[in-house]
């Protein structure tokens, strides 16, 4: 909501970054996601089968980075969505290439009508208050999980 | 649906980018639009002619129960807001609905309450009526959960208002999006489309719309 938004900064929730599943990946190819900070993550309520995953992504490293996925356990399928309007009519698509890129420094803002990821065919009932768990793909290939709570329609 | 388009989507594996088809699915064609007109400095815009709404055929499931035959007008003196939209879209319905709230809270209580909130239902094959009023109830405590009586009725509501819509192609039992019109109607005591609220606006600029239409609908401000 951009009106509430000014006051709900101070009510920030704390959302949990694990970097451990960076840290501890083999995976030569997989990057650090210590650079990288999520903060203002809420899931609207549902009132059916479909929700929307919003959070603020600042990247504090010194080259860009991009956002290209995201997974749930509760939905069956996840992605970065964008609307566009065209004469009038607005249409929520995949954002070009799955990929949201963040420059040094920069924090790409994911909020109602505008960028989000899209969850699509919920297996689970979420509950205003309830947590849920999401996994973040970066282009340097960390990936990073996040606990955002379910808020009000309204939010 | 072309076969292009059927490819494209096999390609990609996404959901394609949504366009306008005229024909088939229940969508609705545009009807002309008419002349458009703004008001200096008031989010929005006005149509000539007005469409007049009051004798299409909607049924309201505000009252929890099986339904009524709902007229489509404001009560004396108030405004009525429509919306076409449906519950299982993620973020553009409840972010307009969420404006419109917060914009009523941002007005004069007298003009507040004499706003009503209605939003038909472009998915009737997943939403329930009962379901739409319950979601409605989360935004404004007066409104209404409209469905339209059959395929036939919402195509003709849709032509009337100017409002379009595409259900994305899918698999029995899939989840699917629905493009749609994001403009908020506001209907007044005569059952006339006396002006439209574009979406991304803020609660603010929505409010003082709303104000505006009062004052010029019924003399008060």
């Amino acid at each position: 909501m951009r009106a509430k938004r000014p006051t709900i900064i101070g009510l920030a929730v704390a959302v949990t970054l694990i970097a451990s599943a960076c840290s501890n990946d083999a995976d030569a190819e997989s990057g650090s996601c210590e650079d990288i900070t999520v903060e203002e993550a809420f899931v609207r309520l549902p009132p059916a089968e479909n929700t929307a995953l919003y959070f603020e992504v600042t990247n504090n490293g010194d080259s860009e980075i991009a956002l290209v996925g995201a997974s749930t356990d509760v939905a069956t399928m996840v992605e970065l969505h964008e609307n566009i309007m065209n004469d009038g009519v607005m249409t929520m698509q995949p954002v070009a290439g799955q990929e949201i890129p963040i420059a040094a420094g920069a924090t790409a803002v994911l909020e109602p009508g505008g960028l989000h990821v899209m969850a699509m065919g919920l297996t689970a009932t979420l509950e205003e208050g309830d947590d849920v768990t999401w996994t973040l793909e970066f282009s340097n290939g960390c990936t990073t999980e996040l606990t955002a709570p379910v808020k009000a329609i309204d939010s | 649906m072309t076969s292009q388009r059927l490819l494209a989507r096999r390609l990609t594996g996404l959901v394609v980018a949504m366009t306008l088809v005229a024909a088939g699915c229940g969508d609705a064609e545009s009807a002309d639009p008419g002349q458009v007109d703004t008001v200096q400095g008031r989010v929005g815009y006005h149509r000539t002619p007005a469409p007049q709404v009051a004798d299409l055929a909607f049924i309201d499931y505000s009252n929890r129960l099986t339904g009524e035959a709902y007229t489509m007008q404001a009560d004396p003196g108030g405004l009525l807001l429509v919306y076409f939209g449906y519950l299982s879209c993620p973020d553009v319905c409840p972010t307009t609905l969420a404006d419109i709230s917060v914009a009523l809270d941002a007005m004069p209580a007298d003009l507040a309450g004499k706003v009503e909130l209605g939003m038909v239902s472009v998915d009737p094959d997943r939403d329930e009526g009962v379901e739409i009023a319950t979601y409605l109830d989360v935004f404004v405590d007066r409104n209404h959960g409209l469905l339209a009586p059959d395929e036939a009725a919402l195509v003709q509501a849709g032509e009337r208002f100017s409002a379009v819509w595409e259900i994305e192609d899918h698999e029995p039992g899939e989840s699917y999006l629905v493009s749609h019109s994001a403009v908020t109607y506001v209907i007044d005591d005569t059952g006339t489309v006396v002006w439209e609220l574009p979406f991304g606006s803020e609660p603010e600029s929505l409010a003082a719309a709303l104000e505006g239409v009062f004052a010029e609908q019924y003399g008060s401000a």
